[in-house]
């Protein structure tokens, strides 16, 4: 009875516990535009103005910057500005941002916004390519290369001479990732350490486990059964260790645009035509 | 036996207490200090611009007979930028610092409309360059100021929610100002094309 009573008395107190900590945790707030879900591919075409032919080129060099540079370029053409926000140059930075283009050491990102049925452009250039690619040097790029052909309808064209423009100017910046970045090797550190552990501690102890368990019953059956157990979870990771190697986990290697956590300061150049 | 489990709970209680306000307090202290060093980024952005100023007036005085007086107002709001020390947890003195740096645009702007009747000057790469690298500043100050008011506006949230509003005025925290648009601006300024005249860089109340 007084044992009843008693922990019905700390429940009580468990309870005021968790109100304090449900009080703690901190309410969701903010309330901005969403920016819009960052594309897969380092060139994208809403609207349909580049033909295939420029737009397979356009992405192809593209991935070639930044496998030969690191730096991290986007071309998007869409229609119109979305509503919402106050100027073009505050969608582009904020969608640059939240894309996270570019690497997060680095903010070696730029993104070529163009907006076709405001007849608007912009280069936002990250905080990491301002001196490769200052804003005078954006802005030529935007009036010089770029302008001139969309004015004659030629598009594609366009783009191309741009992205051309900015990947000669920011070609020398950085260097590619895996000749100085460290970060990007200690996970292959981590998991070769992993391996040699696996290899040369788990392994003995499993096959020791396995060979007791062999001797101690010898019947058909049960043996075949773990080995077969044995057998087909080493393929399994065979297959895992495959699938890292290959696409997804270098990032960019032979695949589209995902970014690294670049930052953008608002710099680059706007035009229109 | 039961002052025991009494007791034995209250310590319970008190540590758990203790550990959540350690969290709340170290938090909000992580966050001041993000609103600190995004204030060092405002400065910076501010600071690109008034660097640029010896450049454009330089280029600008080059032109054949460009009005003094533009060039004089240019060079002083850069002057009285200069002179404001900010401190970024206090309002009057952010209010200070806008106010300098308001002077500093609106110089800035009229000696942009003034130079469109240059058009030799308009037509140089140099001053080009230098228009575009204005605007340049000029977005990276609007970006800044920005992001300025959103990591005080995340400090502030969590400084006046429950736990934390009890006890920030222990440790002397204050609520963080934000960057206000400059008073007037949300009117369109008045323009004046009679440029003999007083200046219409101060947009009327």
């Amino acid at each position: 009875m007084r044992l009843r009573r008693r922990t019905a008395r700390c429940d009580l107190r468990l309870s005021v516990v968790c109100a304090i900590l449900v009080a703690v945790l901190p309410a969701s707030t903010q309330a901005q535009p969403k920016a819009p879900p960052p594309p897969s591919t380092f060139f994208t075409d809403r609207v349909g103005v580049v033909s295939a032919d420029a737009a397979a080129r356009i992405e192809q060099r593209l991935r070639d910057l930044e496998k030969q540079s690191s730096n991290q370029v986007l071309v998007v053409v869409a229609d119109r500005l979305p509503e919402g926000y106050a100027s073009l140059e505050e969608y582009t930075n904020r969608t640059a941002q939240a894309w996270r283009v570019g690497d997060k050491s680095r903010d070696n990102g730029a993104v070529l916004f163009v907006f076709i049925g405001d007849r608007k452009m912009r280069i936002e250039v990250g905080y990491g390519l301002e001196g490769a690619l200052p804003d005078a040097l954006a802005s030529r790029i935007v009036n010089d290369e770029i302008t001139p052909r969309f004015r004659n309808g030629k598009f594609g064209e366009g783009l191309l001479a741009g992205v051309d423009a900015i990947a000669l100017a920011t070609k020398g910046e950085y260097k590619p990732k895996a000749a100085s970045g460290s970060s990007s090797q200690t996970p292959l550190i981590i998991l070769m350490v992993l391996f040699f552990l696996f290899v040369g501690v788990v392994l003995p102890f499993l096959r020791e486990i396995q060979s007791i368990r062999d001797g101690r019953t010898y019947t058909g059956r049960g043996s075949s059964g773990t080995r077969g157990g044995w057998g087909g979870w080493s393929s399994g990771g065979g297959g895992w260790s495959s699938g890292g190697g290959g696409g997804g986990w270098s990032s960019g290697g032979g695949g589209g645009f995902s970014g690294g956590g670049g930052s953008f300061g608002g710099g680059g150049a706007s035009g229109s035509w | 036996m039961k002052a025991i489990g009494c007791l034995a709970a209250v310590i319970v209680v008190i540590v758990v207490l203790g550990l959540v306000l350690m969290g709340a307090y170290n938090n909000l202290v992580g966050l001041g200090q993000a609103v600190d060093a995004q204030w060092a980024q405002v400065e910076n952005a501010y600071q690109r611009r008034a660097d640029l100023i010896p450049n454009l007036v330089a280029t600008v005085s080059g032109a054949a007979n460009f009005e003094k007086s533009t060039l004089e107002a240019v060079t002083q709001a850069r002057a009285s930028v200069g002179q404001v020390k900010v401190n970024p947890g206090d309002a009057s003195s952010i209010a200070a610092f806008e106010k300098a740096q308001g002077g500093l645009s609106s110089a800035l702007s009229r000696l942009l409309v003034v130079s469109e009747q240059y058009p030799d000057l308009k037509a140089s790469a140099s001053f080009r360059d230098l228009q575009v690298q204005l605007e340049g500043t000029e977005n990276r100050c609007t970006v800044e100021r920005g992001r300025f008011n959103e990591k005080a506006q995340s400090y502030n949230t969590a400084m006046m929610q429950m736990p934390t509003r009890l006890f920030a005025g222990l440790f002397g925290m204050k609520e963080k100002p934000y960057f206000k648009a400059a008073a007037g601006s949300e009117k369109a300024p008045a323009v004046n094309f009679n440029f003999g005249a007083s200046p219409a860089a101060s947009p009327a109340k």
